[in-house]
Order: structure tokens, then sequence, then C-alpha cells
């Protein structure tokens, strides 16, 4: 499975085939935050209500980052373009 | 360990600057005036200002300083919270009270590697939306996308574990820290209850679990060496060697950045009691451990290519060979190295103000190891298409001074922080105070 999907990879143009990134991305790299939120809500001991602000920090510091860059990067077009 | 410190030593820092401070603040803010001004100049005129834009017309590289700093920043910002997670999984307490401290330089070192990313794009105002748009289809092939979707993980997850064990100190301290701050704290204890503080902690727990495999695995020692590893007609960057030596460059100039920022605030808040001796004592050899490891892979590298290499590796390694600066690099790791032993092993007494010295030394041999390797394996390319145009590299001022200006905002990012909250954990000092009462060490 692995060989057929890394195989079917190799061609950029394939969007909808399982591709290298696919794997490497969602099924490795993302394994520390999926044990993560697995770990807030069914982990000992643990609390929804934290759970839920745990996950809104992260969602915060996913848009604080993404935001405010996206205001950094329109600020400069707007000063030098 | 015995640590004599009291809660209210902890917000010393939060009291109205000093001398010392200000003078510190105006150097890193002339820093950031001169990277402004410089970085201005390139916007204006185009990346040919730093000649980093004409590769295969006029030669040189395409990818110098830059490039080189980004490796540098997020190495550095990795042991950071390296240094916090192994301190609560593994209950090492020794480092406990240098561990926000590591986490802080964690996101400042990373936000600057983002920096250095931004400043190296021709057009930057078009990064953001670019990135999004196409980010359903680079995800699946593109290893800058893989880089960019780490680097934000990465960053996410060191702030929410920041954010988690910040609530409850700023809670049981919220007497103590300035009032004009009022607001920001309102917001840091947003729905704030005591009896959150054991689920907080598990999950803070959880949170260094996930760091620890994430950071050096999957980001140092994963996505970041991929950029270049996984690039065939880069003899210098491509090979599975390339993911450890980053791993390792990576932790032991962390370990001289924890260091260092320790170090500064021990000097300036008379913290003896605060981050006592033992601490420089144990990153030290830890920062030895880990440049002991970089200076084996420099090994493996130089005799795989001195010995029988391929017509594309030998002229990368004949030139690292015959490289002053280069070798200047291998120095600025060993020596460090061999005088933490030294201390490690009784032949030279222990000195904080050396160890630290020795850091710093780590810390700049890492940062021109990252920049020469980016460099080389541009120059060295496999493919012949610009055999004739070779050309050479020299970083121009207005890329030295994107570099000033990047530390001169990890300056003054600590300098703010540093009022707006404690900068070493509570538990640090409660831990010290319960061990106390019981008649522990």
């Amino acid at each position: 499975m692995l060989d057929l999907a890394l195989a079917v990879g190799s061609s950029a143009t394939e969007y909808n085939a399982i591709q290298p990134g696919t794997i490497v991305i969602f099924g490795i790299v993302f394994v520390p935050l999926y044990s993560v939120l697995i770990g807030w809500f069914a982990g000992e001991p643990s609390d929804a209500e934290v759970g839920f602000l745990g996950v809104g920090i992260l969602a915060s510091f996913i848009a604080s980052l993404w935001g405010g860059l996206f205001v950094l990067t329109i600020l400069l077009g707007f000063l030098f373009w | 360990m015995s640590l004599d410190a009291e809660p209210e030593d902890l917000v010393r820092p939060m009291r109205k600057p000093g001398k010392k401070y200000m003078i510190v603040g105006a150097l890193a803010t002339v820093g950031f005036l001169i990277f402004a001004v410089a970085y201005g100049f390139q916007l204006e005129n185009g990346l040919a200002v730093t000649n980093l834009s004409d590769w295969g017309s006029g030669g040189g590289v395409t990818w110098g300083l830059y490039i080189g700093s980004f490796v540098w920043w997020v190495g550095i910002a990795h042991g950071g919270i390296l240094v916090s997670a192994a301190a609560r999984l593994f209950e090492l307490e020794k480092y406990e009270p240098v561990a926000r401290i590591a986490e802080l330089l964690t996101i400042g070192a990373l936000s600057m590697a983002g920096l250095m990313i931004v400043v190296h794009l021709g057009r930057p105002d078009r990064m953001v939306w670019s990135t999004v748009q196409s980010y359903p289809t680079t995800v699946h092939t593109s290893p800058l996308a893989w880089d960019l979707t780490v680097i934000t993980l990465y960053f996410v997850m060191t702030g929410t574990y920041l954010s988690l064990t910040l609530r409850s100190d700023v809670y049981q301290l919220r007497d103590k820290l300035p009032n004009i701050l009022s607001p920001v704290y309102s917001a840091v204890l947003f729905r704030y209850d005591p009896d959150e503080d054991p689920v907080a902690e598990r999950m803070a727990w959880w949170l260094s679990l996930g760091i620890i495999v994430l950071a050096p695995l999957l980001l140092h020692g994963g996505v970041i060496p991929w950029l270049f590893q996984l690039t065939p007609s880069m003899p210098n960057w491509y090979g599975g060697l390339t993911a450890p030596q980053f791993l390792s460059a990576a932790l032991t100039s962390a370990m001289g950045g924890v260091m260092f920022v320790a170090y500064i605030f021990r000097r300036v808040y008379d913290w003896e009691d605060v981050l006592p001796d033992e601490i420089f004592h144990g990153l030290g050899w830890w920062m030895g451990l880990f440049g002991l490891l970089w200076l084996w892979f420099q090994l493996q590298k130089l005799i795989t290519g001195a010995y029988a290499p391929t017509r594309d590796v030998e002229p990368v390694v004949n030139t690292m060979l015959h490289s002053n600066v280069y070798w200047l690099a291998v120095g600025l790791v060993a020596v460090p190295l061999a005088y933490v032993a030294f201390q490690h092993f009784g032949i030279l007494d222990f000195s904080v103000r050396g160890t630290v010295i020795a850091g710093v030394g780590v810390i700049l041999g890492v940062l021109i190891d990252k920049t020469l390797f980016v460099v080389e394996g541009l120059i060295y390319a496999s493919t012949r298409l610009y055999e004739n145009v070779p050309g050479a590299y020299v970083p121009t001022p207005i890329e030295m001074a994107s570099l000033l200006g990047t530390v001169s905002m990890i300056v003054l990012f600590f300098l703010g922080i540093s009022k707006l909250v404690p900068i070493v954990e509570l538990k640090a000092v409660k831990e010290h105070e319960t061990e106390t009462e019981t008649g522990g060490d």
C-alpha cells in the first residue's frame, strides 16, 4: 500500500491520488498532534471544558500567526508596490 | 535541588526598568532600525541588492545567509522547548527554573526563523495568499509546504504549552503583577478556575510528549533537512546524513542559546539563587555531548567525501577541507566541547561565565556551518548548466543587517516579555518550599 501510494505520488498532476505528502504530513508528522488531542480528552485526569479551551488556544495561535503574517505582508505590499 | 529563591524574586524583572535595561533596549532598537532601513532598501530595489537572485547568469548562489540564518534560528528554537518538555516529562526538576525562559526562546527564535523567510522573498506581499491558495495541492508533494505545516504546528503547540502553564502562575502572583497590564492578565485568565490546575498540568504533559517527538524527529531531524536532503542535484545536501547533522547542530546551539539568555537574566537581576550554577553545568554538559555528535557527523562526511568520492561530491568536500571558514566553524564547536569536558572531568574549575562564552562560540560556529552548507550546496550543484558561471558568495551588508535585526528583535522580545509575565515558573520555587518544609535537599 505504501509503495503504491508513493508510486502514484510521483506525478504532481495527479492531485486526486495519495501522494508522498499525504502520508508524511497527515500520517506521520501529525501523529504527535493526534496524540495530544486524544490525551486531552480521553486521558486521566481530563475535563472537556479545559480540553476545548486548549483547542481554542491552539486555534487562536494558528489564526494569530497566519493573520499577523497576512497583515504584515499586505502592509509591505501597500508600502512598496 | 537547593533553590534559595522566594516567589517575590520571580517578579523582580517586572519592576521599574533600570539603567542597564534602558541601555540594552536602546542598542537593540538601533539594531532593529538598521535592519528596517536595509530591508526597505531591498524591497525598493529588489533582491538583486543581495546578489542572491542571479544564479545561472551572474553566478553565485540564490540562497545564502538568509536561509542559513533560517536554519540556525529554527535550531535555536528547538532546544528551548525541549529543555522544558524534558524537565516535565522526565521530572528533571533541576532544569525547571530555566524552563519558561527556554519556552520563550523557542517562540522568539521560531518567529525570527519565519521572518528570515519573509525577508528572503522577492514579493512578500504575495506570500500568505499564494501559500493558502495552493496549499491543498502543494501539501501532497512539496517539502516547502511540509516545512510551513510543521513550523506552524511547532509554534502553535509551543504557544499553547506556554499559555496553559502560565495561567496558574498569573493567578497566584496576580497581586504582585503591575496593575497597568490588568487587561492582559484578564485575557490570560479567561475562564480560569484553580480547580483546572491538575487537568491543565496533565494537558501540558501531553503537549510535552507531542513536542518531544515532533521537534527533534520530525522538525529539525525531519522536515527542515528534507528541504535540502531530498534534492539529488545538490551533492552537499543530498543523503540521509543531513538530518542527524542538522539535529545535532540544532541541539548544541540551542543549549548555548538557553544558557546565554538565562545568564543575562541572572546577571541583570542578581538571580544566582533562581538560576544556580548547576543549571549551567548541566546545560553545558548537554551542549558538549550534542557538539560531539555534530563533530562525529562532520567526520563521516569528510571521510566519505575524501576517500573515494563520486565526481559530484569531490569538489564539495575538497572545498570544505581547504576552507578556513569551515575549520573556524569546526573550531568554534570543538574548543567549547573540550572546555566543558575538561570542566566536567575536573581538569578545569567550573565557571558559569566560561561555559556561557563557550555556548556563544557554539552558536556562532553553527551559524557559519549552516550558511556554508546552504551556499556550497548551490555552488557545487551536479547540474552542469551553470558551469561557466560558478561565481562566489559573500554575505552583503544588507543580509548582515537582517541578521542583526533578528537578533535585536529577540532582545527586544525578552525585554518586553520579562515586564509582562514571570519568566521563571512559580512551580520551581514552590517545589523548593515544599522540600524545605519536609526537610528535603
